[in-house]
């Protein structure tokens, strides 16, 4: 499955916590229109790969103390009727894979709503790589076996701009959960 | 002010106030905190506790610029430092070098090996004004407040950010916390670092595991000076509720931000200026306006009850005050009963 999908900017308005969302009202313009998704079914586990327009990479925060690292996330409901925007809700669990440009290995992701995000090694086998050319980030997601994408068949997207001080709420994301059709 | 979901009134307040009229700029108390908590290599630019010149840059440059609150109680968006023009790297010096140069004695000087332009304390002891007319400067120790309504707890979204309820020191909890810096950023007094080698943010922790104990906090009974009370906010047998609640003459820096910080200044007394011929004149040399500036119009009264207990002192009469700042004994500077153990779920 191959598509373009465009992004919103996550809405300030229902970030968790009391500042972002007066401190960071301003901040609706996305700035990561669109994103590229190719989803491949390998004879096992699952190959995702994203890519998207960064023309000022940030591979690595160390060194300074206002540097934040560019970043990915693929999400999926644990179950059905599981709101994609507020990363799931009390019962409505989310899982997914976080890619960071700084890190070695990515994570695994558990939520339940805003705020709720668990991080945590992922399973053996789950692993992704990044590479930066030319004004283009591609990430490939490689995932040996997701139980909730092969019964739930629909992917979150979630991508932070590193050099635009995006992190945790202030994201691009797909407005709702893409169905993933092979 | 409504509080956030993780801020709650707490049983008691622990708080500090600092006589700047003692303060000798000596740096003890920030190598005293450094010592005892800030030794991993991504801390090496962080001092939970600095003491700056004033009138000054500060520590980071210009601090007190955004973040806090407005007046009607919304958060104002604050700024994250860098580390070179705002904080000023940690140099490395060239000790072996130096230890190392038998052979070329006396050539090699201690030196950074960067090429520094600006560091914590850079414009330590300049202050303002003409020598010998009305130049003046005063040394302000700074650490977190531990503020009544936390800006940085207001602004993380991970809830890592807790007040806790025995003592109400504000502590970052940092299995939760993701190094995001909301907290950096919206704190007002930028009294909340971050360690980009382990991508999470720390701040002062009221030396909490002292307290507990009954000690006082390393800045505090490190102190050469007997600058620093310690003691809970509403303690009627305590000094900080003496020098705060009674006397009034123990501020909060920038009561402005709104945040209601827990840390409290016995604001300074200024020497007169003088006149062109050398003559002594009435006018005090550190401005008004600019302690109003730092510490808001109760300063005023702040420094009349200070003058007037001088007096008193002078005549020879009692002041039950003079004799608390003075602190004839150490030990009256701090009433700190130990109290239950954090316990870490």
């Amino acid at each position: 499955m191959k598509l373009r999908i465009n992004l919103v900017a996550a809405p300030p308005a229902i970030q968790p916590g009391d500042y972002v969302p007066v401190a960071y009202a301003d901040a609706t313009r996305v700035q990561t229109p669109a994103v590229d998704l190719v989803v491949e079914k390998p004879a096992s586990g699952w190959r995702v790969t994203l890519a998207w327009h960064c023309a000022a990479p940030v591979k690595d925060i160390r060194g300074d103390t206002n540097r934040f690292a560019d970043a990915a996330a693929l999400l999926v409901p644990v179950r059905a009727d599981t709101a994609m925007i507020s990363m799931g809700a009390t019962g409505y669990p989310v899982e997914g894979i976080l890619w960071r440009a700084d890190w070695k290995a990515p994570k695994m992701i558990r939520a339940e709503g805003f705020g709720t995000v668990r991080r945590a090694e992922p399973p053996g086998g789950w692993r992704a790589l990044g590479e930066w050319h030319d004004g283009t980030w591609l990430v490939r997601f490689e995932i040996s076996h997701w139980l909730a994408l092969e019964q739930q068949m629909q992917l979150g997207i979630a991508v932070w701009q590193g050099a635009g001080a995006q992190r945790a709420g202030l994201k691009s994301v797909s407005p709702d959960w893409v169905k993933v059709r092979l | 002010m409504a509080a956030t979901p993780n801020e709650h009134e707490p049983a008691g307040q622990m708080a500090m106030v600092l006589d700047l009229n003692k303060c000798l700029g000596c740096q003890t108390c920030t190598v005293a905190c450094r010592k005892l908590w800030n030794k991993d290599p991504g801390t090496a630019y962080s001092y939970w506790n600095n003491v700056e010149t004033h009138p000054g840059a500060g520590y980071p440059r210009d601090w007190p610029k955004a973040g806090g609150r407005t007046a009607s109680g919304a958060p104002q968006r604050g700024h994250i430092p860098d580390l070179k023009s705002g904080y000023g790297e940690a140099w490395t010096f060239n000790h072996k070098e130096v230890l190392n140069s038998d052979s070329n004695k006396g050539k090699e000087w201690l030196r950074p090996h960067q090429d520094p332009k600006w560091g914590p304390n850079w414009d330590e002891d300049e202050g303002a004004g003409a020598y010998p007319a009305d130049n003046h400067h005063f040394y302000l120790p700074r650490l977190c407040n531990h503020c009544t309504h936390p800006a940085c707890l207001q602004a993380c979204p991970r809830r890592a950010i807790y007040k806790r309820a025995e003592d109400g020191i504000v502590l970052v909890d940092q299995d939760r916390c993701h190094g995001y810096r909301f907290c950096v950023e919206a704190c007002p007094y930028k009294k909340v670092f971050f360690d980009p080698e382990r991508a999470v943010s720390t701040k002062c922790i009221f030396c909490f595991p002292r307290v507990e104990g009954g000690t006082p906090p390393a800045c505090a009974r490190q102190c050469p000076g007997r600058l620093r009370f310690v003691g809970f906010k509403d303690d009627p047998e305590g000094p900080i509720w003496k020098l705060v609640t009674k006397w009034k003459v123990a501020v909060p820096l920038h009561p402005e931000y709104g945040t209601g910080p827990n840390v409290f200044y016995v604001p300074p007394l200024s020497p007169p200026k003088y006149g062109p011929k050398g003559e002594v004149l009435a006018e005090e040399r550190i401005p008004l306006d600019y302690l109003k500036s730092l510490f808001g119009d109760p300063v005023v009264h702040a420094l009349d009850v200070l003058k007037a207990e001088r007096e008193k002192r002078k005549k020879g009469q009692r002041s039950e005050l003079m004799e608390l700042l003075i602190a004839y004994e150490w030990k009256k500077n701090f009433r700190i009963p130990g109290h239950a153990h954090e316990v870490i779920q």
